[in-house]
């Protein structure tokens, strides 16, 4: 209790003091993150590679590139970003001066995810220095190697009271739980997304929580097979499929199952080659239990093509499920592993039905050469974002705001989303002291004349 | 659970998407201005029976300010619904990139007692824009005012998607056990814990505007007169039950004793020499509320005012001076018509005092010096800032209404209640074609292919060049 709460007084301490405020700061701060991240590149491939054996090349552009792309952004905009937004005025303050300044919420918590476990600390960290405040930074101790690198690393280029990172498992998330914070930015699971948000509610703590769900996938028959499903196959076994926004299960008419199955089997082996277990661009479950859960997934099920498993390794095979039940096990929870279910339906009708059964996902695919049915899909289903025909790449453009809803998530962030997630918005109206006549109206006593 | 049935009607309304055309939207909006306009009179009466709450300050926060944000959104409803397209970066130029306002489904809006109409009104009007449901719950303290709402709002409004719930705390509590998309909280700090402790159990996001105890700074360059009025005008309107009232004044000792002669002057002004006997002074809601507020004048010394009537919840306006932090006035936010001073050596301490204290709704600073006024609102943190005048800030609909830390989180007026109320939906409708393009990051990965990633997706800092 008392290490946390010294950190955390710290951190506080450091931001009363004002230095995380003046832009230059900021902007001094984004260049160390940045010459860490180019210096560092090679330690931090090397954890990525320990935790999820993410090859080198797949680390970068999933990891890296991103992060790198962020403090560009960020170290560029900031100063318009930070810059007060002067409003529409009305006749009674057409003289006055009115508008939103932009201000750090003080002493943020960020607590990050194990799948993509560097870009998810970095990401929210980026935008909440950006902002202004002081940030606690929790890498999540699963993915252990990247975790106990950003512990030793982020002291070494950062203000190390404004931006203490702290390690641990779920009692000493619990512990720094108990804190008060000025934000909290979560990443996981959607239960302990409810935990944190019970906790944030004892100190009033606005949340945005980044949880997930089950993404669903249509692939209308009016589309090119080939490139849908080879777009989908990256989508979906990148990672290992523990991704967030993979697609998690295809709805598609019957007629097509086999093409579709046709076509990812033709793709994986283009991708990793006919012995998947060899190819340096496939990556492992993160841990054990993992392993055994999407392994269950896989009972009773009719396996199209993969299905092998190796425990020593938790490897998994790029795994595709024909004629799945909607109350089957794998149609119940979030893969997040190399296994894709195939649940078919006989129209749009049937799939807007299945998916608005269920509850709103983290991200929606639909792929079809028909733009009126894309059209159609997003207007009558919600999540927290789509991608039309391709997946994932919503992800990608920092002006989209990243977010779930429902049960996915609330909040969102990327680019300049991120900057405002971490900001108060501060209403400012300044009046002249003179000019005392034009308010007479609104005084008392009052009369019809007045009204 | 009593209000299952109520919210699963209202769910199915949603599900059966009426709620969405703009339309229909616009219809509801309309409504709910014509229930304005056709119940002006009985808004009047019952928040006068309520909290003698006089007829000018009720047209202006019940009526008038209502109309104002029905206006603005119907003016601009059409707009605030479009798709919101963002820039593209290289490799999805030919892409199609927006943001899209989703409805969030089934929202609930808990309003207070103190403005009741208004309070619920301009939330539910954001509601409804934003294509949602909604249940509202007014406060069962403005009992008349709730009555009003109960029995006539459906006579507006589509029962199908719009419903009022009555009743206290028991009903409120098992009205929170049902899962709603949204909760928009509109009270104190310690009830805004709980309506988000009920919340986090859904992952319903939400809306809480709490309350504090608002500073209002007075330098020594400044019109007293002015200030006098204007700082008077906002403690004592609605009797002090005003979330963004002024609510405790810090001055040097000389400027507490020039207010003073002019903040009498100004009460006089504005309630004659017996506020009692004027129609625009009110009245504390409650016995409970009354009680409260009576021994809060035990703090500081009585400088003006300070009668009160039990009978009819009558507290005088009353200044109190020379109030020490740690008198009962001091310890919690007011709610009443006192206005206590707190003597202060200067502008810093001023400051160090506002921010050894919880984040209020709102903060004031008064100074003929406009350098002075930027001080304060730089060194220190607030919902929202008024210089040189009280209550202003939130009558304008273009600036975003809210509070920050126990003074609330969330805003809303104007666009931002619509935004409040709107799930914002990142979209990316990509080509078919162009398959080639996608190569890059497909395995097997090769340095080659890293490179042409790089180059594509990477965003440069300006000053650098790009060859492609």
């Amino acid at each position: 209790m008392e290490r946390m709460q010294q950190i955390v007084g710290r951190a506080r301490a450091a931001f009363k003091s004002g230095r995380s405020r003046p832009l230059e700061f900021r902007i001094q701060q984004l260049k160390a993150l940045e010459r860490m991240v180019q210096e560092k590149e090679k330690e931090i491939l090397a954890a990525l590679k320990a935790d999820l054996h993410k090859c080198g090349h797949n680390a970068y552009s999933h990891e890296i590139l991103g992060v790198l792309g962020e403090l560009a952004l960020a170290m560029e905009k900031l100063p318009s970003w930070a810059a007060p937004q002067p409003v529409k005025k009305n006749l009674l303050t057409l003289r006055d001066e009115a508008y939103i300044s932009y201000e750090p919420l003080g002493v943020v918590l960020v607590i990050g995810a194990w799948n993509y476990p560097f870009v998810l600390v970095m990401q929210p960290l980026i935008g909440a220095i950006a902002a202004g405040n002081a940030v606690v930074v929790k890498p999540s101790e699963v993915s252990e190697n990247t975790a106990q690198l950003m512990a030793e690393l982020l002291p070494q280029y950062l203000d190390k009271e404004l931006y203490p990172v702290v390690t641990g498992g779920v009692p000493e998330t619990t512990e720094l739980l108990t804190q008060r914070f000025d934000h909290i930015l979560y990443t996981g699971n959607t239960a302990v997304g409810r935990i944190v948000m019970a906790a944030a509610a004892k100190h009033l703590t606005p949340v945005t929580l980044e949880l997930g769900g089950k993404s669903p996938c249509y692939i209308d028959k009016d589309c090119d097979l080939a490139v849908a499903c080879r777009r989908i196959t990256w989508g979906k076994y990148m990672n290992c499929g523990q991704t967030c926004i993979a697609p998690d299960y295809i709805l598609c008419d019957p007629s097509i199952q086999s093409k579709v199955v046709e076509n990812i089997k033709a793709t994986l082996k283009e991708f990793y080659g006919e012995d998947v277990k060899s190819s340096p661009d496939y990556e492992r479950i993160i841990n054990k239990r993992h392993f055994e859960r999407v392994k269950s997934l896989l009972q009773g099920q009719k396996i199209a093509h993969g299905g092998e498993t190796d425990e020593a390794s938790c490897f998994i095979a790029p795994t595709i499920l024909t004629d799945v039940s909607p109350e089957s096990k794998v149609m119940e929870e979030e893969i997040f592993g190399p296994v894709l279910p195939i649940v078919t339906v006989k129209s749009v009708e049937e799939a807007i039905e299945f998916i608005n059964l269920r509850e709103k996902p983290l991200a929606l695919y639909v792929f079809s050469n028909n733009k009126q049915l894309i059209k159609r899909v997003i207007s009558e289903t919600s999540s927290g974002g789509v991608t039309g025909n391709d997946v994932i790449m919503h992800f990608f453009l920092s002006t989209l705001p990243f977010g779930g809803v429902g049960q996915s998530g609330m909040g969102a962030y990327h680019g300049q989303h991120s900057f405002q997630t971490f900001s108060h918005r501060r209403s400012c109206l300044i009046k002249d002291l003179k000019m005392e006549s034009t308010n007479k109206m609104r005084y008392p006593p009052g009369s019809q004349k007045k009204v | 659970n009593p209000y299952a049935g109520l919210v699963s009607h209202l769910r199915a309304s949603w599900l059966s998407g009426k709620t969405r055309p703009m339309e229909y939207r616009v219809a509801q909006l309309e409504a709910l201005g014509r229930f304005l306009d056709d119940k002006k009179q009985e808004i009047l009466e019952a928040t006068e029976l309520d909290m003698g709450k006089p007829s000018f300050e009720a047209f202006f926060s019940e009526i008038l300010l209502c109309k104002n944000e029905l206006n603005v959104t119907l003016n601009n409803l059409c707009h605030w619904m479009k798709d919101e397209h963002v820039d593209k970066n290289l490799v999805m130029q030919l892409d199609s990139a927006f943001i899209r306002k989703d409805p969030y489904g089934v929202v609930l809006i808990i309003a207070p007692w103190n403005y009741p109409i208004h309070l619920f009104l301009v939330p539910l009007i954001g509601a409804i824009a934003a294509g949602n449901c909604a249940i509202i719950k007014p406060s069962e303290i403005s009992k008349n005012t709730e009555r009003l709402i109960a029995q006539t709002l459906s006579c507006y409004l589509d029962t199908d998607c719009f419903a009022v719930v009555t009743g206290g705390v028991p009903e409120t509590t098992r009205l929170l056990e049902n899962k709603f998309d949204y909760i928009f909280f509109t009270g104190s700090p310690p009830v805004g814990r709980i309506v988000m402790m009920a919340a986090a159990k859904h992952l319903t996001p939400v809306t809480l505007e709490l309350g504090g105890k608002n500073p209002c700074y007075v330098s020594d360059t400044c019109d007293v007169t002015n200030v006098a009025r204007r700082v008077a005008w906002g403690r004592f309107f609605n009797a002090g039950q005003t979330c963004i009232a002024p609510d405790y004044l810090l001055c040097t000792i000389e400027m507490q004793e020039k207010l003073m002669p002019a903040l009498r002057e100004a009460i006089t002004e504005f309630f004659g020499p017996n506020p009692r006997e004027s129609p625009d002074f009110g009245r504390i809601v409650s016995d409970k509320q009354f009680q409260r507020v009576q021994r809060l004048l035990g703090s500081g010394r009585v400088a003006i005012g300070g009668q009160t009537d039990e009978a009819e919840r009558y507290i005088a306006p009353t200044v109190l001076a020379d109030v020490l932090p740690s008198d009962p006035a001091m310890q919690e936010e007011i709610f009443g018509p006192i206005l206590p001073i707190v003597v202060i050596a200067n502008m810093d301490e001023a400051i160090d005092f506002i921010n050894a204290r919880p984040r209020p709704l709102a903060l004031y600073a008064f100074s003929c010096d406009s350098k002075i006024v930027n001080q304060v609102l730089e060194r220190t943190s607030s919902g929202g800032f008024c210089g040189n005048d009280t209550l202003m800030h939130v009558t304008l609909t273009s600036l975003p209404f809210g509070g920050i830390g126990n003074s609330g989180l969330g805003k809303y007026h104007g666009k931002f209640t619509f935004d409040s109320f709107s799930h914002h939906r990142a979209c990316l409708h990509r080509n078919m074609g162009l398959e080639t393009l996608n190569t890059p990051r497909y395995p097997p990965y090769t340095q080659q292919k890293l490179g042409l990633l790089t180059t594509t997706f990477e965003v440069k800092r300006r000053g650098t060049c790009t060859l492609l």
